[in-house]
């Protein structure tokens, strides 16, 4: 991740920290001076505030202009199929390797099973080179834009990357 | 509350089906409505906490449940003590998973997510419906509200019922979340393997919970009803073993899935089985379809349970037929002596046994149906088919990790076996040897009413099950610490040849560490090890009933019980200060002096409760002394005031302290499973807070529970049932007849 995309996502989160962090105070100054009844009060107030802010959210999520924010573009980069897939692989040869050391797999097995998951890996990694490079450029650029947009004074530097 | 709970769990429903076709910002809008859909959820169980706390009758279900005299914990505990607001604790727990699951979603999963969000929310707006048209908390009191509340039943006032419901409900609704994902992954065709590693934490936290809350059933029914055992069969208490049978036989499929592409079909029907049976003992402990004395009362919810079983069985079936194609295995079991051969027979046995004990828990209905007569199959039915079953299990559990997958060379077969073995002979001898001075022979004598070979066979498999299990029990026991030696052993020869020896402790952390998921399996192991143990004792338990006056003694599981005097409370001088304040109640102790080796050991008080309130309900306390090797456990019989002669029940329960053993370790393997595999360092500060507060959860829940099996002696003291002799108050309790204070006179 780029030093301004973590900048971003850590002041997000900075946020959520300090909303959370201010509820508890809240709520132990209530139940500290006030009682158990009123905490429970003041929870389901702050619920029920939370419950319509979401569903609100949610309604007029559908209906805005499709800029994707930091928070969603993180979450569109959720790993592929393919990446998922590639985890599953390393974590079967970690395995078998394991074993092997334990003695609970034959030196046959083995090598076929290892065979077999070196043969994926290889094929998943070649997937991935070809299906993220495209991606990569444009996201390269994207950034460029983003941040001589952002800052007019600063080149671009990702094309020269 | 509850209508907007429905609407906005439908609105989130369409906007998660319309998330299908992809586009972000609408999955984005279904997300939000989850997570609103939650929060009012939320704001419903706030508020009828709120209702119980402040007293408000005017609320039916808080009239019926609590009273005026009820501490905060029960009144708490009352949330769920009925069955309309055990509705709403179950729809609360599934909110709770729900944005949970929605969370943890993020950047995972996208295929998928959408359906599992719908189907989440179908289930939330299924207990809605139930809940506004059949059993509604917040229906308030047609007449005007009422001074004083009914109160929660006193069986239910008791320390195990505030922790076992939530227990239980927690591993109950945790099983919608894989179930979820299956309907998701069935619908997408995204049938590889990701999906179902990834639910596997899901399903183990499930278990977990499904487990503690099995066993704190038997901790309650054990100290609360009085009976002397744990486990009646009873038909709510199968309800709830039920699922975890199924998940059980799930967690270890899974494994055979993720090594070989196998067993993907049967993989997907556990799924749904399971999440199935929870839905099936939910409806069975509240429609009042079979009588038991945990069911809620009789209602018409039944109906409501039915709709929705048959949606599930349907849905599930068109979609596993839909998809068989995209289901078939990759690979086949290649030798019977493998691990996966071994998954495959423990999984059957599993599925076996949850067919049987379904089979005898509806048989009465079934039998009402079928002949007109209601034919009721007894813990002695159960007993004699069941411990086969769980015999072959508990072997397997110990053999499956000495087998290799694919196949097991005769190497490597001799290598695994002779130490296990070596140590089987050795307990079978010493316990054929042994076992009769210690008081539990290797043999039982059984007698069954079946006739022919087959009674004979039954007979005699019982009569041995006792010897058998010790020798399975040391079996398996031998095989996890070979399992840890050898892990052991080979990460310090691979530690010196890299040039940096490790000693054994650091070894063994860095072993368990690296490997969560086998070792934490491994210590699972070693706690349903303990636990069987904990069973067997069963078979060596004694029961007496004698009629004592003061000053008279009886002999049972190694102590000398000595009747001291009867005593009433409110009263009696000798009652304590909060004996003597409580007036709800009329409370007759026999007070008994418990002595081993001729040293004052402890003080029971085995008490008869009778309240004021529930048409003079009467509670039976249990005079309990836990020992390793044996609980001496003691039930007054019925008394009248002013009555010096007492009928008591002494039993010798030995080893039973040990199930409560096993379940710790049981839950320390599971937590090490759990544990999160990222590192604090690569997390942010959000997520670094939520893991550490997810952690910090986790461990708090574990230490409750495991805190609470200790304090039972505390708990019993508050019920006044059991003193414990502490060294400083040994002294002043002098024998009968004013000899030396620890010696009991001849």
């Amino acid at each position: 991740m780029s030093g301004p995309t973590t900048a971003m996502a850590l002041a997000i989160e900075h946020k959520r920290l300090a909303l959370v962090s201010a509820f508890i105070l809240l709520s132990i100054a209530v139940l500290v001076g006030w009682c158990f009844a009123t905490w429970l009060l003041l929870l389901a107030f702050c619920l029920l505030l939370l419950a319509v802010g979401l569903l609100w959210a949610s309604v007029t999520t559908v209906g805005q202009a499709e800029e994707v924010s930091i928070e969603e573009a993180l979450d569109l980069a959720a790993p592929t199929r393919d990446e998922e897939r590639k985890i599953a692989v390393l974590r079967g040869i970690k395995d078998l390797e394991y074993e092997r050391g334990l003695g609970k797999v034959s030196e046959q097995d083995y090598q076929q099973l290892m065979r077999r998951y070196r043969q994926e890996a290889k094929g998943l990694l070649q997937r991935l080179d070809t299906s993220e490079a495209s991606v990569r450029q444009k996201a390269i650029d994207l950034v460029d834009q983003r941040l001589a947009k952002v800052t007019p004074d600063s080149a671009p530097k990702g094309s020269n990357a | 509350m509850l209508y907007a709970v429905l609407v906005a769990a439908a609105y989130s429903f369409t906007q998660a089906v319309a998330a299908i076709g992809g586009q972000h910002r609408v999955l984005t809008s279904a997300r939000l409505g989850a997570y609103g859909t939650c929060a009012l959820i939320a704001v419903a169980i706030v508020v009828l906490t709120y209702a119980f706390v402040t007293h408000d009758f005017r609320v039916r279900y808080v009239s019926h449940y609590s009273d005026r005299s009820m501490s905060t914990d029960y009144l708490i505990a009352a949330l769920w003590g009925g069955q309309d607001g055990s509705l709403l604790w179950w729809s609360t727990l599934l909110a709770i998973y729900t944005a949970a699951c929605v969370t943890w979603m993020r950047g995972r999963f996208r295929q998928l997510e959408p359906i599992v969000i719908a189907t989440l929310m179908v289930t939330i707006s299924f207990f809605a419906v139930l809940m506004l048209f059949a059993a509604n908390p917040f229906q308030t009191n047609l007449a005007e509200a009422v001074q004083d509340g009914e109160g929660l039943n006193p069986a239910l006032q008791n320390y195990w019922m505030i922790v076992h419901p939530p227990a239980l409900y927690i591993g109950f609704v945790g099983c919608s979340i894989p179930f979820a994902f299956a309907v998701a992954a069935l619908i997408t065709g995204r049938l590889d393997n990701d999906w179902v590693i990834g639910v596997r934490k899901w399903m183990l936290f499930a278990w977990l919970f499904l487990s503690i809350g099995n066993v704190l059933g038997m901790v309650w029914a054990y100290e609360e009803l009085g009976w002397g055992g744990f486990w009646a069969w009873d038909p709510v208490e199968n309800a709830a073993a039920l699922p975890w049978f199924t998940a059980t036989a799930y967690l270890h499929s899974t494994m055979i899935q993720e090594r070989r592409n196998m067993l993907k079909v049967w993989n997907v029907i556990l799924i749904c089985v399971t999440f199935f049976l929870t839905i099936f003992g939910t409806f069975l402990t509240r429609s009042g379809l079979i009588s038991s004395v945990h069911s809620f009362a009789q209602s018409n919810i039944g109906v409501f349970f039915v709709w929705f079983m048959g949606l599930i069985v349907a849905l599930s079936l068109a979609l596993i037929v839909w998809r068989l194609p995209l289901l078939r295995a990759e690979s086949q079991v290649e030798a019977l002596l493998s691990r996966e051969s071994a998954f495959v027979i423990n999984n059957w046995s599993l599925v076996g046994i949850m067919v049987f004990v379904a089979g005898g828990t509806i048989f009465p209905k079934l039998s009402e149906w079928l002949y007109n007569e209601t034919i009721t199959v007894g813990p002695p039915f159960f007993n004699r088919w069941a411990a086969p079953i769980g015999l072959l299990i508990f072997l397997l559990m110990g053999l499956a990790p000495l087998l290799g997958w694919r196949k097991t060379s005769p190497k490597a077969l001799r290598r695994a076996f002779v130490f296990p073995l070596a140590v089987s002979v050795a307990v079978a001898t010493i316990h054929l040897l042994l076992g009769k001075r210690w008081g539990m022979p290797a043999f039982v004598a059984h007698d069954s009413t079946i006739h022919g070979l087959t009674g004979a066979a039954i007979n005699g498999f019982m009569t041995a099950a006792p010897w058998v299990t010790i020798t399975l029990v040391g079996f398996n026991t031998a095989v996890i610490v070979q399992e840890f030696f050898f892990g052991i052993r080979s990460r310090q020869s691979s530690a010196r040849q890299k040039g940096e020896p490790e000693n054994l402790i650091a070894s063994l952390v860095r072993l368990v560490a690296k490997n969560r998921r086998r070792y934490g399996g491994y210590i699972v192991h070693l706690g349903i090890t303990a636990m069987f143990l904990g069973f067997v004792g069963t078979a060596w338990s004694t029961t007496e009933e004698v009629s004592v006056v003061p000053g008279q003694s009886v002999n049972a599981a190694g102590y000398r019980v000595t009747y001291v005097a009867p005593r009433e409370c409110p009263g009696s001088p000798k009652c304590s200060e909060a004996e003597q304040a409580d007036t709800t109640k009329r409370m007759a102790f026999a007070d008994l002096d418990v002595y081993r080796d001729g040293v004052l050991v402890a003080r029971l008080s085995p008490a008869k409760f009778s309240y004021q309130r529930g048409q003079g309900q009467t509670t039976t306390e249990v005079g309990l002394l836990r020992g390793l090797l044996a609980d001496l456990y003691i039930v007054l019989g019925p008394t009248e005031p002013g009555q010096q002669r007492a009928l008591l029940q002494v039993h010798g329960n030995p080893l039973v302290s040990w199930i409560w053993v096993g379940v710790l370790v049981l839950m320390f393997g599971a937590a090490i499973s759990l544990w999160p595999e990222v590192s604090l360092g690569r997390l942010g500060v959000w997520s670094a807070v939520r893991t550490s507060a997810a952690v910090a959860a986790s461990a708090a829940m574990a230490i409750i529970l495991a805190s609470s099996l200790s304090v039972t002696g505390a708990a019993l003291h508050r019920s006044g049932s059991t003193v414990r002799l502490t060294p400083s108050n040994q002294m002043p309790l002098a024998s009968p007849g004013g000899g030396d204070s620890r010696q009991v006179e001849p």
